[in-house]
């Protein structure tokens, strides 16, 4: 998790934990850390430039879970509201 | 050689992640839907040199930008949809959307929403496995071709999407503005996540890290990026 959050904040400082994350869980899982990072950076564009409404049934499985992380605080959340 | 060969990357890199960023960079370099070839690139151009406002300076008015266009290509407008999109895409609400599909059109708002969103990945990929940015393509010729699909409608997204039959998630119908762009988006999604086959399946055969794992690390890049979606 360290991993994700510097390669989210910060992606050229989170090669100085490539090591670490390699002793963990190999170069595979290192470079499957970075392209999921990685592409869900893409997905997380798409969702607010189109303001995509969460789906049905994730936004009634999720109802305790997003209030309980703050997540029906973000600007998005309006547009699966609206 | 291929932009995106394997020797390319300092570390292995699944092929068919390359094949999708391949296809990325082909599409890239031809006229689009709504935009030229060099008009696509541009825009990429400025997804690469995008940066978030200083803290406490206040994001422009689309509404009151130029529509001009510039020496590289683009407006102030378009600098700024695309700067938004690129970097602060958490903080962009139906009023801002509607103002910028207002004075662009809904083709060319989602066209500009399908590169940053292909293009993002890429680049910042490169930038975690120590890779340089590949080099933007020369664009072809060619003009838009302003086709609008059929089965679009306004159904509760900032723009028209495919509508009636639709049974995948939200996020795989996004784009449907602009099918050529979307198709090559889908491709860099599941190459780059589930492989396609493997979304429903809670144990992952075909990753180095196991789903739970990709989970956590998926859902903590949408919270840093605070994506409510």
């Amino acid at each position: 998790m360290s991993y994700a959050e510097v390669a989210n904040r910060d992606p050229a400082a989170a090669r100085a934990l490539d090591d670490e994350v390699i002793v963990a869980v190999g170069e595979d899982g290192l470079v499957d850390a970075a392209v999921t990072v990685a592409v869900f950076n893409g997905l997380v564009r798409s969702a607010d430039g189109i303001g995509i409404p969460l789906d049905d049934e994730v936004l009634a499985a999720t109802v305790d879970a997003r209030a309980t992380l703050g997540f029906d605080g973000y600007l998005g959340a309006a547009n699966s509201t609206r | 050689m291929a932009p995106f060969a394997p020797e390319t990357f300092p570390r292995p890199v699944d092929p068919e992640i390359l094949t999708a960023f391949d296809n990325v960079w082909d599409g890239l370099a031809g006229p689009g839907t709504w935009w030229t070839a060099a008009e696509r690139v541009a825009i990429v151009a400025a997804t690469r040199t995008s940066v978030p406002l200083p803290l406490g300076e206040v994001a422009p008015d689309p509404g009151g930008l130029s529509d001009i266009v510039g020496p590289d290509g683009l407006s102030a407008l378009t600098r700024e949809v695309v700067r938004r999109l690129a970097v602060d895409a958490g903080r962009i609400t139906g009023d801002w959307a509607a103002v910028v599909v207002d004075r662009v059109g809904p083709g060319r708002y989602v066209e500009m929403v399908a590169l940053v969103v292909q293009t993002v990945p890429i680049d910042l990929l490169c930038d975690l496995l120590g890779r340089p940015h590949q080099d933007l393509p020369t664009p072809r010729a060619g003009e838009p071709s302003q086709v609008v699909p059929d089965g679009l409608g306004q159904e509760g997204a900032f723009v028209p999407w495919a509508v009636g039959a639709w049974f995948g998630p939200n996020v795989a119908r996004a784009l449907s503005y602009v099918p050529d762009d979307n198709a090559r988006r889908m491709e860099v999604v599941m190459s780059m996540y589930s492989g396609g086959q493997h979304f429903g399946e809670m144990v992952w055969h075909h990753r180095a890290l196991s789903r739970p794992q990709i989970e956590l690390v998926a859902a903590r890049t949408s919270a840093i990026n605070e994506c409510f979606y």
